[in-house]
């Protein structure tokens, strides 16, 4: 006898399976097993234990090879925030395996480029912004920004009887720029690597890991209009600069860094209490190459994640609960220099003045059913709250909100004959705004000003997030399996605003 | 809700207890100083803190008071009372300091007044500065068009005769030492050209001259630009180059040359890295030197330090120009680039401010700008000895604007 919830999804399943003009049900298991360890909910509710790679390493127990090629198309109709642009568009090709070497060493790796423009990005003309802010560079011109990333990792993890030991590199580039006027190339390199220990105690795996990073931006403004160049700023946060060094100090560097552990518990036959606690801290530099390597600001955020969760196994399916907190603490530093002689400046003072501040807590539970091997449904709810907090000391400035948030995620895969599957899902959060609070007398500008207020009022109001997505997948040569994925997210923002993505992308596996 | 925890990245800002202590002026009897305006700019910043205020004056010459460490700019007024021959005087003084280091925790800071009287009423003044030149429809620039408004700010006739406008050898974008430092004593010029001396030119109230670079009609190379056939003035080079030749309307009197730096043809600085004052070389209208005269008694030779900035070496340059005494200018304007202004060229009892036209070096919108004086009140310009406050500053420029209907 269906439940109820059973009923309504088996329900849509008809009605795509009436579209799709396919209503046969084999067992499959061995054929989509892969891809099953990796999309279905008992696979990855679990999240926060396994970026340790001695424990991600023996994560899944198939292989899995992929390559694909897609595009996304992002559009908002108002910018959430004017620094970031109203849209994204961008080519995707990436590949990605995660191999069994042998029983007892795995490996993984992938690869991805990307090509796209980012469209209408305003007060600020450099790459990055969510890793650098409140200390970018910024004009009053703006445009699209064509950007390339680049992404390589690789990682292995091996155990020796009891011990586990995982190791991970990874290096991402980016290049940003614009072909008119004002003409910003950001280049951007990263080099991460982290090595971590897992050890098999009683029915857990305890786990600990150490990461770190190196962090190089290097970016220039160039005009070539006969006439001249326009002012460029040093944002210091809220609208406002760093007056002294503003006007055509384009040439900016920023230096900097992470690194962070982790310690993980996860049980051994993958249903039961796990746990993790991560930290990270990063810290990025402001130089100026032009005056002797001046450095004029500094940015650190700490970062404490925790998860708690309890699965269990059910004879056809699984559930679980899971408490999650995300505490980001970003502190800003200004140097504050005495008079220049011959391009030299002396310090005088270090200003702390800036401060921004994320709370994330979230409880979110799961239910998965397996009616039979070929076809599987899913029910994930959440409940959070997140608070973000933005202050600046002197003159005091500050932007406060906080949203009361809750959603839920409904997934569906079916298996149709021995050679197709089709996954499915919907989803929808609504995030609440509890609360607001906003003080900013004056910004160097009235248009950097007016981009702080709408920058808030953009940020802190409600919204209610959908989405749908669709993955069909084929075995069209043995052992190969085609697949085709698409998904749609349209966002209701403030301000009688949207966001509309699809994302679309074309792939193979095996 | 939130999560605060407190650590060694908490830094607060620093601050530090600071005096600050007025002299009055040199050689006064029993000076006493009362203070009704002391405001500090933070020059890192811009942040502006006023720390007395009209409304609220000190009767006193010092003030204590506790500020964010940095680099300000400080500019104080205030009454000055002192004794002459046993009886009284009152009148008003500021006192400017730039670039003043507050750190440490404490700090003080030492600034000499001078007599400034706000009700004195002004003669002529430099009412306009235009020396971005204008751009052209294909965008290119054109440099032709310059030139200077001279306006007769007061109630009465003046004769223009001899009146002088001259650009400063100092730059107002670096900042050096010279030997000797005269700039409390002089303006130190690189090129000066003045109204021929032999014949009254009377200005009435609320008039003006108007003094270009080349008297012609510029419409026909660039229609951007204006018809300055009927200019007051040209000045006119002739250049030792004869591919770098001036242009002479022989229907629009020629200033006459004093001095120019220059071997071929001059021109304000384009991008306002230089300031400008309106002088006479003699005490008065009857008093004015030839310019033999002038040229042989006010000679400027000084020489400043300039560090190479890859090796710290340290040569000796040469700087030269003329000096006129400051006794002599009758009006300053100081003007910069708004993101590279580092000191004024000019005793702050000429100009105690700046202004601009461009916000960067090679700011592609500063054409067509100009620097313009405000009205004060019908035809009287405002002239408070600051330009910061007294000038408009990106104005567009305009050599036949009407100051008043």
């Amino acid at each position: 006898m269906l439940t109820v919830p059973q009923r309504w999804l088996t329900f849509a399943f008809a009605l795509l399976s009436a579209v799709s003009g396919f209503s046969a049900e084999p067992d499959t298991v061995a054929l989509f097993q892969p891809a099953e360890e990796r999309f279905s909910q008992t696979g990855k509710f679990v999240a926060l234990p396994y970026e340790n790679p001695a424990l991600y390493g023996f994560r899944y127990a198939t292989s899995l090879t992929e390559a694909s090629l897609g595009a996304v198309l992002r559009h908002d109709s108002h910018a959430l925030r004017a620094e970031t642009g109203t849209g994204w568009n961008a080519f995707r090709a990436d590949a990605q395996t995660y191999y069994l070497l042998s029983p007892k060493t795995h490996v993984w790796g992938s690869a991805a480029y990307e090509r796209g423009s980012r469209r209408n990005v305003r007060w600020n003309e450099t790459a990055d912004y969510e890793r650098l802010f409140p200390y970018f560079v910024a004009d009053t011109i703006g445009g699209h920004l064509t950007a390339e990333h680049y992404s390589f990792e690789g990682g292995f993890a091996h155990r020796l009887g009891r011990w586990t030991l995982g190791g991970e590199m990874g290096y991402r580039a980016v290049l940003e720029y614009r072909t008119r006027d004002p003409r910003p190339r950001n280049t951007v390199a990263e080099l991460y690597g982290q090595m971590g220990v897992a050890l098999r105690l009683a029915r857990f795996r305890v786990a600990a890991d150490v990461r770190a990073a190196k962090y190089k931006q290097n970016s220039s403004i160039a005009f070539m209009n006969e006439l001249g160049v326009t002012k460029s700023y040093h944002t210091t946060g809220f609208g406002a600069s760093y007056l002294r060094f503003d006007g055509a100090n384009n040439t900016v560097n920023y230096d900097g860094g992470s690194y962070g552990a982790g310690l993980a518990l996860v049980p051994l036959d993958r249903f039961g209490w796990s746990a993790a606690v991560r930290w990270g801290m990063e810290t990025y530099d402001k130089e100026l190459p032009n005056n002797n390597d001046l450095r004029l600001t500094n940015v650190r955020e700490h970062r404490w994640q925790a998860e708690l969760a309890r699965t269990f196994s059910l004879r056809k399916g699984a559930w679980g609960v899971k408490a999650t907190a995300d505490l980001r603490r970003r502190t800003g530093k200004e140097f504050i220099y005495g008079t220049s002689a011959d391009n030299t400046f002396p310090l005088l003072s270090t200003a702390g003045q800036y401060r921004f501040q994320v709370s994330d807590f979230a409880l979110s539970a799961f239910y998965e059913a397996t009616p039979s091997s070929a076809w599987r449904w899913s029910a994930t709810p959440v409940v959070g709250f997140v608070r973000t907090e933005e202050t600046y000391a002197e003159p005091v400035k500050r932007a406060n909100f906080s949203h009361l948030y809750f959603g839920a995620d409904f997934a569906v895969s079916r298996a149709f004959g021995a050679r197709w599957q089709l996954d499915g899902g919907l989803s929808a959060t609504h995030y609440a705004s509890t609360d607001h609070d906003w003080q900013l007398a004056s910004a160097t500008l009235p248009y950097s000003y007016r981009i702080a207020a709408d920058n808030f009022a953009m940020n802190s109001g409600s919204r209610t997030d959908g989405g749908i997505r669709l993955r069909l997948s084929k075995e069209c040569f043995k052992g190969i399996r085609l697949y085709l994925q698409a998904d749609a997210h349209y966002v209701v923002l403030p301000q009688q605003s949207h966001r509309t993505t699809l994302n679309a992308s074309l792939g193979c596996w095996f | 809700m939130g999560f605060t925890a407190c650590s060694d990245e908490d830094e607060k800002i620093a601050t530090s207890s600071t005096t600050v202590t007025i002299n009055a002026p040199a050689g006064l009897n029993n000076p006493i100083l009362g203070i009704t305006s002391l405001i500090f700019k933070n020059v890192n910043t811009g942040q502006v803190i006023p720390l007395v205020n009209p409304a609220n004056p000190q009767a006193t010459s010092s003030f204590v008071a506790t500020l964010p460490d940095g680099l300000y700019n400080v500019s104080a007024e205030g009454t000055l009372k002192y004794t002459v021959d046993g009886t009284q005087q009152e009148t008003q003084f500021r006192a400017d300091g730039n670039q003043i280091s507050v750190s440490g925790g404490k700090a003080t800071v030492r600034l000499d007044s001078y007599i400034y009287n706000s009700s004195k009423t002004s003669g002529f003044v430099l009412a306009e500065i235009f020396f971005t030149g204008t751009s052209t429809d294909a965008n290119k620039s054109y440099r032709g068009d310059k030139y200077f408004v001279i306006y007769n700010n007061s109630g009465e006739a003046l004769d223009a005769q001899g009146l002088a406008i001259a650009e400063s050898a100092y730059q107002t974008i670096t900042k050096r030492t010279y030997t000797p430092d005269v700039m409390n004593e002089a303006f130190v010029a690189q090129a000066i050209y003045r109204i021929p001396v032999g014949k009254p030119v009377m200005v009435q109230p609320g008039e003006s001259l108007l003094l270009v670079d080349n008297a012609i009609d510029h419409r026909n190379a660039n229609p951007k630009s204006w018809d300055l056939t009927k200019a007051n003035y040209e000045w006119y080079d002739v250049s030792n180059i004869p591919r770098i030749a001036d242009v002479d309307n022989d229907k629009v009197e020629n200033l006459e040359k004093v001095y120019c730096y220059t071997n071929t043809i001059w021109a304000p600085h384009d991008r306002g890295f230089h300031s400008y004052v309106l002088a006479r070389l003699g005490d008065d209208v009857k008093s004015q030197l030839s310019v033999a005269d002038y040229t042989a008694k006010y000679a400027y030779d000084g020489t400043y330090d300039f560090v190479f900035p890859n090796t710290g070496a340290v040569k000796k340059m040469p700087e030269k120009g003329y000096q006129i005494p400051n006794k002599w200018v009758l009006d300053a304007v100081n003007i910069s680039v708004q993101s590279l202004w580092q000191w004024n060229v000019t005793a702050p009892a000429l100009d105690n401010g700046w202004t601009y036209c461009g916000l960067v070096n090679n700011d592609k919108t500063q054409f067509g700008n100009s620097v313009r004086r405000k009205v004060l009140s019908g035809k009287i310009l405002q002239d408070t000895n600051n330009s910061t406050n007294d000038f408009i500053p990106q104005a567009k420029a305009d050599p036949f604007h009407q100051f008043h209907p």
